[in-house]
């Protein structure tokens, strides 16, 4: 058995993964991602139907990793408002750029383009290699190093081992790291539509008879549909005809939008969030969805996985600038305090939030009706609510 | 007998090390706080070598070619980073069992450093010179720091820089490093220090001029009990220092 020797191996070459890379490529490091895809699907990645709303934080990283370039003007979305309804209230929380100082809230990028930018952004980087349809069978570590083995009894070792494998990372279990699971028993569908009225670079979110709706701004008049309900009624919903599905959400809008039509298939995504207990062990740490799998009705996830990568590697420069050892227990310990401290209010907040809004009690109703009116008249509140949802005002980075 | 012939380290203290030698790498162990103020004063030595030795912007291997001594090594704490800083790296301790560890390290991490189990006395008789001589958190456990002093300014090239770090002799010292670090926080082993050996600066000063240095340098070391971090100071003197000399 051969065994091969890295300076890092990352597990799993998905969003969280390639761009942690990226910030890693220009230390010189030597650095194999490991991914069960094939290369081909990581260069092309197929539509998803997630469409990402990206803050301005994850806007300025990715453009100091050279990603940002990499995706052309067309596909990236401006919203310039946000506005949140509850049930058939006609009180709305409002949100709007002007009131950031930005000349918008956030963007809107598909997870594929997301993808794709990431994995070209790593081209004529001689340090990075990427394995593919490689899957990680056993995952190890101590003291002054990790290995892992490969499906085809290949061995690879290094003194750091990134899991950025998904929310249901095996590594993670494989090394003993427990997580908090929650599991909302509800399902997210996703897909795009066209629509006939503009749509104002205005993102809706609609918190509607037990099941919410986001409906988010795109180019050329086309929006992003965000479903979540109850799993046992996705069923229904994925059968419907496809001129039966724009009815509904035409009716649920209001027909704000005019006439609407389906222009993707339908994406189910079940929801489970996740929040592993350690986000670090011994030379062995996680990052992405793999440290914290946010319900999506926030936009938080790749956000923040791109973030705690960001801050990672900035931990890790830091050290190669004084000659550290890159992979020692204080360093992972120190990204790990900074991303907990970030991820775990967001984490909480967000489930909560989702708890309210799909909460049909009584005081789920009244709480949800004077939030919303509380959003609009309490300036703080709502410029909290604003900075955490658009990143405008995060500093260090 | 040699002026240098002279013994610097007491054996007592060699003793109290060895209880913890298997501990130097372990981060959260009996060497925990050292581990800590590692990239503060790797970061001030590194500095003070570009400065000294005109070495420009800061890159991975900016050491290159510099002989570095450092004195009373311990486990590599201080060997291992700037060897990877590109540093030729040789570290001594009177504990062999420390010298052990540092080279059993060193190996496992692919890091090519000569660990010599010797004293500053022993060396300081030799031909080969250094660019670069360290000795930190050593002073305050010599017998005679005067004489130690002499013996490190004696393996030094005539251009060459000191590096040294201690702790200073103020009310603060006493009790943050001897009853809050060895007592309430157990942060280091108990008996590790005793005040009456601490170094004031212009003591340390002192010493030097008499063999024609100067201090170039000269900062603190604070610890934030709520950051738990370590930082330097321009100001804040009063517990740990570290400095750089040259020759005038
Ligand atoms: C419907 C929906 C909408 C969303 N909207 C937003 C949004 O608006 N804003 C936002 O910020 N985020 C959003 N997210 C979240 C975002 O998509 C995720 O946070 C992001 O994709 C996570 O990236 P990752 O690289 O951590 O994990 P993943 O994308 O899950 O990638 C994991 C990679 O690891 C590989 N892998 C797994 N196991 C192994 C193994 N054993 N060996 C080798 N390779 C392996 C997989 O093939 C995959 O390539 C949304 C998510 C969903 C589902």
């Amino acid at each position: 058995m051969i065994t091969m020797k890295q300076d890092i191996i990352i597990i799993g070459a998905g969003p969280a993964g390639l761009s942690f890379a990226r910030a890693m490529a220009e230390t010189g490091l030597n650095i194999i991602l490991l991914e069960k895809q094939p290369e081909s699907v990581l260069a092309n990645p197929s539509y998803d139907g997630r469409e990402i709303a990206l803050t301005h934080l994850s806007h300025r990283i990715m453009k100091d990793l050279g990603m940002w370039t990499l995706i052309p003007d067309q596909y990236i979305s401006l919203i310039k408002k946000a506005k949140v309804l509850n049930g058939v209230s006609p009180y709305t929380l409002n949100f709007d750029h002007a009131e950031s100082g930005e000349d918008n809230l956030g963007f809107m990028v598909s997870n594929q383009n997301i993808r794709k930018a990431a994995y070209n952004s790593l081209s004529g980087f001689k340090n990075i290699q990427i394995m593919d349809k490689t899957e990680v069978s056993a995952v190890g570590t101590d003291q002054d190093k990790g290995w892992v083995e490969l499906s085809d009894g290949q061995r690879l070792e290094a003194p750091l081992i990134v899991a950025a494998d998904s929310r249901f990372s095996a590594t993670r279990r494989m090394m003993g790291i427990s997580t908090s699971m929650l599991d909302f028993g509800r399902t997210c569908v996703v897909c795009t539509m066209s629509a006939e009225l503009p749509h104002h670079e205005t993102a809706y979110e609609c918190f509607h008879f037990g099941r919410t709706l986001a409906v988010l701004p795109l180019n050329n008049n086309q929006v992003s549909i965000v479903i979540t309900l109850k799993s046992e009624e996705s069923e229904t919903l994925l059968s419907l005809s496809k001129e039966a599905f724009a009815e509904d959400i035409k009716t649920r809008m209001e027909e704000r939008f005019g006439e609407m039509e389906l222009t993707s298939e339908l994406f189910p995504y079940p929801l489970v969030a996740t929040f592993a207990n350690s986000f670090h062990k011994n030379r062995f740490v996680l990052i992405g969805d793999a440290a914290v799998g946010m319900h999506p009705v926030t936009a938080h996830g790749f956000n923040l996985g791109l973030r705690g990568a960001h801050s990672l590697a900035n931990e890790i420069k830091e050290t190669l600038n004084i000659g550290g050892d890159f992979s020692s227990h204080m360093i992972l310990e120190r990204y790990s305090r900074q991303h907990r401290r970030t991820s775990a209010p967001l984490y909480h907040g967000t489930n909560a939030l989702v708890k309210l809004y799909t909460k049909e009690t009584p005081t789920a109703k009244l709480a949800r009706r004077v939030l919303l009116r509380l959003g609009n008249h309490i300036a703080p509140a709502k410029r909290l609510i604003m900075n955490q949802l658009t990143e405008i005002k995060t500093t260090g980075f | 007998m040699t002026e240098f012939s002279k013994k610097t380290v007491k054996d007592a203290e060699i003793l109290h090390f060895q209880k913890d030698s298997a501990e130097w790498w372990d981060e959260k162990g009996a060497f925990a706080p050292l581990h800590k103020l590692n990239p503060v004063r790797i970061k001030f030595m590194r500095d003070e070598m570009i400065s000294h030795f005109d070495l420009g912007a800061p890159t991975r291997d900016i050491l290159k070619g510099l002989d570095i001594l450092d004195i009373g090594c311990g486990g590599g704490l201080v060997c291992e980073p700037l060897t990877r800083l590109g540093g030729q790296v040789t570290g001594i301790d009177a504990d062999s069992q420390a010298i052990d560890i540092a080279t059993t390290h060193a190996k496992t991490h692919n890091l090519n450093i000569t660990y010599t189990c010797t004293t500053s006395e022993v060396l300081s008789t030799q031909k080969k010179k250094y660019d670069v001589v360290c000795a930190l958190e050593i002073l305050e456990h010599v017998d005679d720091p005067q004489f130690f002093i002499k013996t490190c300014l004696a393996c030094l090239k005539p251009n060459g820089l000191l590096l040294l770090s201690t702790l200073n002799r103020t009310p603060k010292s006493f009790l943050q490093g001897i009853i809050a670090a060895e007592y309430l926080l157990r942060w280091v082993p108990k008996g590790t220090h005793h005040w009456s050996q601490f170094l004031k600066p212009s003591e340390l000063r002192r010493f030097l001029k008499e063999e024609g240095f100067d201090i170039n340098s000269l900062k603190g070391i604070s610890y934030n009990i709520l950051k738990k971090d370590f930082h330097i100071s321009d100001k804040d003197l009063s517990t740990n220092y570290i400095l750089s000399a040259r020759h005038i």
